[in-house]
């Protein structure tokens, strides 16, 4: 079978890869910056560096946070299974996939997000202190606003590195493009269905890194 | 009226400010000179109730501020404006944006108010420029339109013109000069550079390790000779 036959043969089951990569990708991306924004601005105050001394709800936060970054990817996933079935109603397919991802995602989002506050100048704090800024008006017109470059430089990596983890997701009958070049690129023989694969995530993480730079780029007026 | 009543203020290690007592009348440019580390900034920081004092009080207008609910505190916030030695504008926001931070965290808009103080401090034509654009001098003038914002009866300048050449430093006194007149605030001048007090300041108080180590009249009519060289022996002990 020549490579275009290939493509023609294979072009519905890419396609439903492609769109089992976009709901995964679609859910783990909102779940970012629904719950991992927050959770870094969480972690942000909490932070001994701005608290000025230790403390538990810092503690907390960041065991859970390094210990899900530190847990074995693969083996997250599948340890996941008894308690996605639990809160779903199942364990395998897109929808169910795309638990495991967000939760991967909240907390590499919430990592970066919280760097990224920690390099907001100390001088904007004390600003907001001068004014009688509430906690609430701080983090929106002070923290968020003086970092936002930084938090979409580290919102692109963040979804880049979900490109990357969703690529597993086939074991969990999640699919995806990574799952399509596993099974019908490297496991049929098809090298080339395989190394089609492989191009479009390389190209979804250059354009997806392409658009961050861009928006951060506008959005930073500090230079 | 403020009175600054038996002020200290602890931290971890070392102690910022020790039994500090003095008064300001109203309207009145009072200088505050120090070595770095005399407990100058955090004076300014405790009157303005950035911190709080571990014993003393501040009572301004018979009002002391340790008694403050959260509502009078932010009235009280809003009274007092603040101009920082490295500006501290916000680089995404623009000058007018920066400028009508302070109105727009009280739910004010008052956009008229905003192009006069621009026009004020000479900065209306750069009005949508980013500070990154601004010179220091520049700067620091969109810093004292948003200090005024507010229209607060009391103005800190904590080193203020530090950060600036002599000519930029220059026209930053006289814009301080220029908004006492005009608005009638009272202002507190914090250095270390003496020269620069007696260039703006009717009063200077001299702070060394967080004690209040003496004050002196700079108006003309009292620059007396025994001021003058009490001045000059500060002078020498800052340079030190």
């Amino acid at each position: 079978m020549s490579f275009i036959t290939s493509i023609q043969y294979y072009l519905p089951e890419l396609l439903l890869a492609l769109k089992e990569t976009g709901i995964m990708m679609g859910i783990a991306m909102t779940s970012c910056l629904l719950i991992g924004l927050p959770l870094g601005i969480v972690m942000f105050d909490a932070n001994p560096q701005i608290q000025g001394k230790r403390n538990i709800r810092y503690w907390l936060f960041n065991f859970i946070v390094t210990f899900v970054r530190s847990f074995p990817y693969l083996l997250f996933v599948i340890t996941l299974i008894p308690l996605t079935r639990f809160l779903l109603g199942r364990a395998f397919g897109p929808y169910p996939a795309s638990f495991s991802l967000s939760l991967i995602g909240i907390v590499i989002f919430a990592r970066l997000v919280e760097q990224v506050l920690l390099d907001v100048p100390v001088a904007t704090r004390e600003l907001a202190s001068a004014l009688g800024a509430t906690k609430w008006q701080y983090t929106w017109h002070f923290l968020l606003g003086e970092a936002r470059s930084g938090l979409v430089l580290g919102y692109t990596t963040a979804i880049v590195s979900l490109v990357s983890y969703s690529t597993v997701m086939g074991i969990i009958g999640g699919g995806g493009i990574g799952s399509f070049a596993l099974i019908y690129g490297y496991q049929s023989y098809q090298y080339g269905i395989m190394g089609l694969a492989i191009a479009i995530m390389i190209f979804l993480v250059f354009i997806i890194q392409m658009i961050g730079n861009q928006v951060a780029y506008r959005l930073d007026k500090r230079k | 009226m403020i009175e600054v009543k038996h002020l200290s203020k602890q931290y971890a290690n070392h102690l910022a400010l020790d039994d500090l007592s003095f008064s300001v009348a109203k309207n009145e440019i009072l200088g505050i000179v120090g070595k770095s580390g005399s407990g100058k900034s955090t004076l300014l920081k405790l009157i303005n109730l950035m911190e709080t004092p571990t014993s003393g009080q501040i009572v301004i207008d018979g009002q002391s501020t340790d008694q403050l609910s959260s509502k009078q505190m932010a009235q009280y916030k809003a009274k007092i404006g603040m101009v920082f030695q490295h500006y501290n504008l916000l680089a995404n926001k623009t000058v007018v944006q920066n400028v009508a931070l302070p109105l727009r965290l009280v739910g004010k808009k008052e956009t008229e108010r905003v192009t006069n103080l621009l026009e004020f401090v000479g900065m209306r034509e750069k009005a949508h420029a980013y500070p990154a654009d601004l010179s220091g001098g520049e700067q620091q003038r969109v810093a004292i339109a948003r200090a005024l914002v507010r229209q607060p009866e009391i103005l800190l300048c904590d080193e203020a013109t530090s950060s600036l050449d002599e000519e930029n430093t220059a026209a930053i006194l006289r814009l301080l000069k220029n908004s006492h007149d005009t608005f009638g605030i009272t202002i507190f001048f914090v250095s270390h550079d003496l020269a620069t007090v007696k260039q703006l300041c009717e009063r200077v108080l001299v702070l060394e390790a967080g004690h209040l180590l003496g004050e002196v009249a700079n108006q003309p009519q009292l620059a007396t000779e025994s001021a003058l060289s009490y001045l000059e022996k500060v002078q020498r002990r800052l340079a030190r």
